[in-house]
């Protein structure tokens, strides 16, 4: 069965401990009011990395990255960027925050708005390497308030990368884009992460997290429950999804020892195993007429799921 | 051009402080129905009056000032109420609302430069405004007044701007995003009172309500408009230390409130 939450790493070591932490965050708590939205975390970043913070809606993650980018002020605990306060200047001078909501001035051309945020940086990019790599050469000279919901979307991550920070916030980057667009927007942040950069993004887009992160952070009700490397964290808790065509039904195998969660899919179940070894012969032996047999590596989603699942129970 | 990095922090303070005074203006610019009635409208109301009765007030008087010249004081701090409060004040509190402001707070946007690049703003659509309703009065009114009349009145209203811009700042703070516009239009209003009961009226209501139209800082413009065109007037310098300090305590609380939590 998948592995207790409680014994994941709780924090996560890079492969090269010596380098300086961009991002300390020690023992935070956060209420409004009566309501704890961020409970006792901690968390260290460390340079170079790409990030995922995953979690519900509610689930603490906004809250986290307002902590982190000095809008708000810890119940308890401390905050730190770059061994800074996160208010202070030299924190967000090598910062760049996309933010969920922007309220981007919508008569300002989109180089205008490029040119005066690069001003605020006392290293910024220049304009046209902006431009270049958030996409927007055709745009440049089109008012703000004339772009697309996925073109703004671009403008808001050419302003957070117009300083050339050396750690770059994305919150719910691609929240309102189709999927054509959100390539077009990974691909730019690649372009930018190639520059070296500690980045830390939140999704509701688990294939995104999949894809980009290499680093894997889920909260929940303001707490941790998984922090580590995404293939650290798909192996040791969801174990692999078995596909197949099969007589037998999902509340038959939910009775089965090995099985940690079965689902109907487009005709076939997808059953949830940390043994698929164990349980192939087992099923086959239960219905010897089994086909369209397959068998792949834990997917975030029902990662992501379980460990959820077992936030609750405990 | 000089890299920014190159520069000395002083230099680039200025430099970002220039680029949103710019900025700022230009957007104005490029929503000319909102500048058509920040700027135009308080000349056209003035006009509407000086204009069709104009022969009626070149020949009355109150307090020994001709009526139109007396017109001419309350409807540029009309103006400089609008100006500070329609056009500065709402569109600050909708950036706010929109989260624009957020996203300058979590960047190294330089609070000073970006409130004086503001308050600048304010103060030259502020200039405009009163040159231009200046310019109406002498030459589609035939309005006579002194240079010193001129000049008085000019540099009042010129800095009479301040005061709600100052206000505007902390309201748009002080409040919640989504009230603030709100907020800042109930202020406009109760604010023009004191032009719309004028000095005569204001008597007639009971010394308590008087004491407190008093402290309004319209009331306070409108006496110093008032005063430099010769209006007779005992107690100038309250009304200049009161607005004085209505726009110190304005300004500290548009600080304070811009750096408390948010969110």
């Amino acid at each position: 069965m998948a592995e207790p939450v409680s014994q994941l790493q709780p924090s996560y070591h890079p492969t090269a401990p010596q380098a300086a932490p961009v991002v300390e965050i020690s023992n935070v708590t956060k209420r409004f009011g009566k309501v704890t939205a961020v409970d006792g975390v901690t968390l260290t970043f460390y340079p170079d990395q790409v990030t995922a913070l995953l979690g519900p809606n509610g689930a603490g993650k906004t809250t986290l990255i307002n902590l982190m980018l000095g809008l708000l002020r810890p119940s308890s605990g401390s905050v730190r960027l770059f061994g800074l306060h996160p208010q202070s200047l030299a924190a967000r001078e090598r910062t760049g925050v996309m933010l969920q909501t922007s309220g981007v001035p919508e008569t300002l051309k989109v180089r205008e708005l490029i040119g005066l945020f690069r001003l605020y940086y006392p290293q910024p990019l220049p304009t046209a390497e902006v431009i270049e790599l958030a996409g927007l050469s055709e745009l440049a000279e089109r008012l703000y308030g004339k772009l697309s919901g996925g073109e703004k979307q671009r403008v808001h991550f050419a302003l957070a990368i117009c300083g050339d920070p050396k750690l770059l916030f994305l919150d719910e980057p691609t929240a309102s884009l189709d999927i054509e667009l959100r390539q077009g927007f990974w691909r730019s942040v690649a372009r930018f992460k190639a520059r070296g950069a500690t980045i830390l993004f939140t999704t509701h887009h688990l294939d995104e997290a999949d894809t980009y992160a290499e680093r894997i952070v889920v909260i929940h009700q303001g707490k941790i429950r998984a922090d580590g490397p995404k293939s650290e964290i798909k192996a040791r808790v969801a174990g692999k999804r078995v596909r197949c065509k099969t007589v037998l039904t999902p509340e038959l195998l939910r009775q089965e020892p090995l099985v940690y969660e079965v689902r109907e899919v487009g005709g076939r179940l997808e059953i949830l195993t940390d043994k698929p070894e164990q349980l192939i012969p087992r099923l086959t032996a239960l219905d010897p007429a089994l086909s369209e047999l397959e068998v792949d590596s834990g997917v975030l989603e029902e990662v992501f799921l379980s460990l959820l699942r077992d936030s609750e129970r405990n | 051009m000089t890299p920014t990095y190159a520069l000395p922090a002083n230099k680039r303070l200025f430099r970002i402080y220039l680029a949103e005074l710019y900025y700022t203006l230009l957007q104005q610019y490029r929503q000319p129905l909102r500048a058509l009635f920040d700027l135009f409208w308080p000349i056209l109301f003035y006009l509407l009056f000086a204009v069709f009765f104009r022969d009626n007030l070149l020949a009355a008087s109150v307090q020994g000032i001709p009526a139109s010249v007396y017109l001419l004081a309350v409807a540029g701090m009309f103006g400089a109420l609008t100006v500070a409060l329609q056009g500065f004040g709402q569109s600050l509190a909708l950036e706010r609302a929109r989260g624009w402001m957020r996203l300058r707070r979590a960047s190294p946007t330089p609070v000073t430069a970006y409130f004086a690049a503001r308050l600048s703003a304010v103060l030259l659509l502020g200039t405009a405004l009163t040159l231009g309703m200046l310019l109406s009065a002498i030459f589609l009114v035939g309005l006579s007044l002194t240079l010193t009349q001129a000049l008085g009145l000019v540099v009042a209203l010129m800095v009479g701007v301040l005061p709600f811009a100052a206000l505007a700042l902390a309201l748009g703070y002080l409040v919640a995003p989504g009230s603030a516009a709100a907020v800042v239009q109930w202020s406009y209003y109760l604010l023009l009172i004191p032009m719309l009961l004028g000095p005569i009226a204001l008597e007639a209501l009971p010394l308590g309500v008087q004491l407190v139209v008093q402290q309004l800082p319209s009331y306070n413009l409108t006496q110093i408009a008032l005063g430099s065109i010769g209006w007779p007037q005992t107690e100038l310098w309250a009304s200049y230390l009161s607005l004085g300090l209505f726009t110190l305590i304005a300004l500290a609380l548009a600080v304070w409130a811009y750096r408390r939590e948010e969110g």
